[in-house]
């Protein structure tokens, strides 16, 4: 039996392979590494793009809805016919507010230098927040333009320019803001900004209620184009400054 | 795999935050060592092509990071030393966040995400907003969103300040741990965050390189720097201006004084060995906060 187990013992040690030598571990291990699948990654923008939808803040969202909300049911159940509108155009920059809070939070809180090292540029994180933010307020905006087209006698055309000029006022100003603070700051600045153009709006319905008669319609045309114009250079510098070398936020 | 620095330099109109600072590195790890305002910071910026230089260039590999552009990003990982979060973010969003910035499609960030969280130990509190998190929790998430992308170049910049010592300890172990074929480049004011995991230190002072080499060749050059000294009690305020000292005990009357000078500060100094506390001390002291006057020893400008 003791003879057994000697020769079991000794076939069980041939059996078992011989150490690898010291030196030859790092090469073993090497391949090992090479052998490890290696992490998938994405680089198309539109992806990006989706998989961003995810994270917008829930708040941001919810703020959105309740304002629509607020919004028809004093349209159709607080105002009389006819001045329905005249909430739209304080309204506007208010949903406009809300998406440049959204859009512009890496500055405030203090993510921009985090994020700058990552596969998609800071360029292509500010325009998939910027597509995302735009998206949410259209839809908010076409929503106001919904509910006051129910209870006004006033053309969809009007509407629209009464809706879309404090929108893009607001936009561009905010953009203009956030280019030359992009800090913490930033977003006071904007908050003041809109809620003044809210309140000139609310001011201008029964201060200045000729710039609502039809004859005014090439000024909020001519309004419209330059806010526009103004609106595309904004977002044009601030995907300028953020492509290539990222000095564009104020690091702490 | 080699980091080179090539005369990187950086002004901020009339500062300049490095100066022409050049350097090699290969795997392993890296420790920073600096007084505030040496310019750890903005070299680490620099790398992390947050910041533009002014001049010079960084090379991974012989390409320059600038041409390598997105290349180079998928193989960084940066903590930055202040770093914020989204408040409505938990830890596991935090990191899902980063893994989509980083490229890294639906289930292999999440898995991944959980395999970190969990080498953290935040895998008990993922769900939870990272606002509730205690500084060496976000520490912590900091630094496993930095190793998301398995980067081979890995950037730290001050990731214990702040943290209490059982923090910091367990922030080196998880740093040794993840150091493995990797440059780790750490930058720290904490002598001892780096004493112990570095294979090198790089010390810097106003911008550029002054010294570097591993723990033990900086050390063993500091030779003949430190002394210690038994007097009494009432002689301690004339040592203290006329020396750097870098510990002072009292026993009774006497006090033990560490001192690190060129020179032997008394005749019954005795030279003992130096540590790399004591080697900071002599190269930063003019830059560090000082009670008393004119200091006798230390390094000359």
């Amino acid at each position: 039996m003791k003879q057994n187990l000697k020769k079991e013992l000794k076939q069980l040690y041939s059996d078992v392979p011989p150490i690898p030598d010291s030196h030859k571990i790092a090469d073993l291990m090497a391949q090992a590494d090479s052998r490890a699948p290696a992490l998938p990654r994405e680089s198309s923008l539109l992806w990006f793009i989706r998989t961003q939808i995810r994270f917008v803040n829930r708040k941001f969202l919810l703020v959105q809805f309740l304002l629509i909300c607020l919004y028809g049911f004093l349209t159709t159940a607080v105002l009389q016919d006819n001045d329905a509108f005249l909430l739209l155009v304080p309204f506007a920059p208010i949903a406009v507010l809300l998406g440049t809070g959204e859009f512009s939070r890496s500055f405030y809180c203090n993510m921009t230098e985090l994020e700058f090292p990552s596969r998609f540029s800071l360029t292509q994180i500010l325009l998939a927040r910027l597509l995302i933010a735009a998206v949410i307020d259209m839809l908010s905006l076409s929503s106001m333009l919904l509910f006051t087209a129910m209870k006004t006698y006033l053309t969809f055309g009007s509407l629209i320019l009464y809706g879309l000029v404090p929108s893009l006022l607001a936009a561009a100003g905010a953009l203009f803001l956030i280019n030359r603070s992009r800090d913490g700051d930033a977003r006071y600045y904007v908050s003041a900004y809109c809620i003044t153009l809210s309140a000139i709006g609310a001011i201008s319905l029964t201060a200045w209620p000729a710039w609502y008669n039809g004859a005014a319609t090439a000024v909020w045309l001519l309004v419209l184009a330059v806010s526009a114009m103004a609106f595309a250079a904004e977002v044009y510098k601030l995907l300028r400054d953020c492509s290539g070398w990222l000095e564009c936020a104020k690091l702490q | 795999m080699e980091l080179t620095f090539d005369r990187l330099t950086k002004q901020f109109q009339n500062k300049i935050a490095v100066d022409r600072f050049s350097y090699t590195m290969t795997g392993g790890v890296y420790g920073l060592l600096g007084a505030n305002g040496a310019g750890k910071t903005t070299l680490m910026r620099m790398l992390c092509t947050v910041l533009k230089p002014t001049g010079g260039e960084i090379l991974y590999n012989g390409s320059t990071i600038e041409r390598m552009g997105v290349a180079y990003r998928d193989i960084l990982g940066y903590l930055p030393q202040n770093f914020g979060y989204y408040p409505d973010f938990s830890a596991r969003d935090f990191m899902l966040y980063m893994a989509s910035l980083k490229g890294i499609p639906g289930h292999a960030a999440k898995r991944r995400a959980d395999e970190l969280l969990h080498m953290v130990g935040l895998s008990d509190v993922a769900g939870e907003k990272v606002g509730s998190f205690s500084g060496g929790m976000k520490q912590r998430l900091g630094i496993a969103q930095a190793v998301l992308n398995d980067p081979k170049v890995l950037v730290l910049d001050e990731p214990t300040a702040g943290l209490d010592p059982k923090e910091r300890i367990r922030f080196r172990n998880l740093i040794s741990d993840l150091s493995q074929d990797k440059i780790v480049v750490l930058s720290t004011h904490i002598v001892s965050d780096v004493e112990y995991i570095s294979d090198q230190i790089v010390m810097m002072k106003k911008g550029r390189l002054i010294l570097s080499g591993s723990p033990a060749e900086l050390t063993e050059n500091a030779a003949g720097l430190v002394w210690t000294l038994t007097v009494p009690g009432s002689q301690v305020r004339l040592y203290e201006a006329d020396f750097y000292i870098c510990n002072l005990r009292h026993m009774g009357d006497m006090a033990e004084l560490r001192i690190v000078s060129e020179e032997k500060p008394a005749p019954t100094a005795q030279s003992v060995p130096a540590n790399l506390e004591d080697l900071f001390l002599y190269h930063f002291a003019d830059e560090l906060e000082r009670s008393n006057t004119h200091p006798k020893g230390g390094a000359q400008q």
